[in-house]
């Protein structure tokens, strides 16, 4: 891409939709130290459509609580203000890219579940290794392709010619996009993080889930979502807009430890949660 | 592939020794009753890819995985990816209505 298409889409970025005006209070509260779970719960039970979800969502597989949660502030209470702060963006998110015709929804569709696939994934893997903030790690899954709805949503045309090409020739998607666009759905992806102002180590995340060690500090978590990435279109879970299953990083797979023993559990896990979780995400 | 000799009861060799398992060599291994035979994979790296290879996987499934590993099958890592997920999408094919994937 020409310098000019650059900065043509970072002012399409700008144009881009802003997170609703409740997800934005409740991450402000969640960063207020005087805030409580009651202060919380207010704003989300203005929203309807938020408590809903969030009610689905706690008394989903994903928690897997043995009793029902029957309100917001129960809920807040059980998973705390950064998993709600995390849940809630996630179910936000689906809703900012409308699709223009039948064949865009069904690419973001698609783009979607293999979003979701990386999500559970990213959660799975987090579950071996006993990292503590799963919703953090399944918001990061979930939006690490996100520059790939930017690109369909802003380019369609360009987006068209890029999963052409990656279809055809069999190349990576990132391949393509870096021909085509001169850069690659992680630097769009942290463009619209940055519109955002979502958490650096979302950023991160996002910008450094092909190459995991250049997220430094998030390393760990970046080699996370790497490793669900792959095992996502390993599963065939949604698509990325291409075909192939890239070599996985292999200073992410030292770095995490993990065993190929405990491969089956993650993608059992993985198929398992995917159709549940994904009925109140879509 | 095999890490020793398959007979039948008439001391029939059926597939030798180091030779790879194929959809087909599972039929006629069937065909003779034979339910188990040793396996080994490709030299492991690190413990890697140390996995049988998946039986009684359906051919739709077998196909589709091996299109999307075709590029990197080669590095025993991804060989052990390759299997665990042939493994789940197998288990589950009974249940399904498609094939492969989960569009």
């Amino acid at each position: 891409m020409a310098v000019a298409d650059l900065k043509r889409l970072i002012a399409k970025v700008e144009d881009l939709p802003t997170l609703p005006r409740t997800v934005l209070r409740i991450t402000e509260m969640v960063n207020d130290p005087r805030a409580s779970a009651r202060d919380l719960a207010r704003i989300i039970t203005d929203d309807q459509v938020l408590t809903a979800r969030l009610l689905k969502l706690v008394n989903s597989s994903f928690y897997g609580f043995p009793q029902r949660v029957s309100t917001v502030t129960g809920a807040i209470v059980l998973i705390g203000f950064d998993a709600i702060r995390n849940l809630l963006l996630t179910t936000s998110v689906f809703d900012l890219f409308p699709s223009r015709t039948s064949r865009d929804r069904r690419h973001q569709e698609s783009l979607w579940d293999h979003s979701l696939g990386c999500a559970i994934g990213a959660k799975a893997i987090g579950e071996v290794l006993r990292y503590e903030k799963l919703e953090e790690l399944f918001v990061a899954g979930l939006l690490h392709d996100i520059g790939k709805i930017v690109a369909m949503t802003l380019l369609p045309e360009a987006f068209a010619r890029i999963t052409r090409r990656a279809l055809q020739d069999r190349l990576l998607i990132s391949t393509a996009e870096a021909e085509i666009l001169g850069c690659t759905h992680a630097d769009i992806g942290r463009l619209l993080a940055q519109r955002w102002n979502l958490p650096a180590k979302l950023m991160s995340l996002i910008e450094h889930h092909h190459d995991p060690a250049a997220a430094g500090a998030w390393a760990v978590e970046a080699s996370i979502v790497h490793v669900a990435d792959i095992l996502t279109r390993a599963l065939g879970l949604g698509s990325g807009g291409d075909e192939t299953v890239p070599s996985l990083d292999r200073s992410a797979w030292e770095l995490l430890k993990l065993k190929t023993g405990s491969l089956d559990a993650i993608m059992a896990t993985m198929l398992d949660e995917f159709d549940d979780i994904g009925s109140f995400l879509r | 592939m095999l890490a020793e000799a398959v007979r039948n009861h008439q001391d029939q060799l059926l597939l030798e020794a180091g030779r790879q398992i194929t959809a087909k060599s599972i039929r006629v291994f069937k065909s003779w009753g034979i339910r188990r035979v040793a396996v080994r994979s490709e030299p492991a790296v690190d413990g890697w890819g140390d996995d049988p290879v998946p039986t009684g996987m359906p051919p739709a499934v077998d196909e589709g995985l091996k299109e999307r590993f075709a590029d990197v099958v080669a590095d025993p890592l991804m060989a052990a990816i390759m299997q665990a997920a042939a493994r789940q999408l197998a288990a589950r094919q009974p249940k399904k209505k498609s094939g492969y994937g989960r569009r």
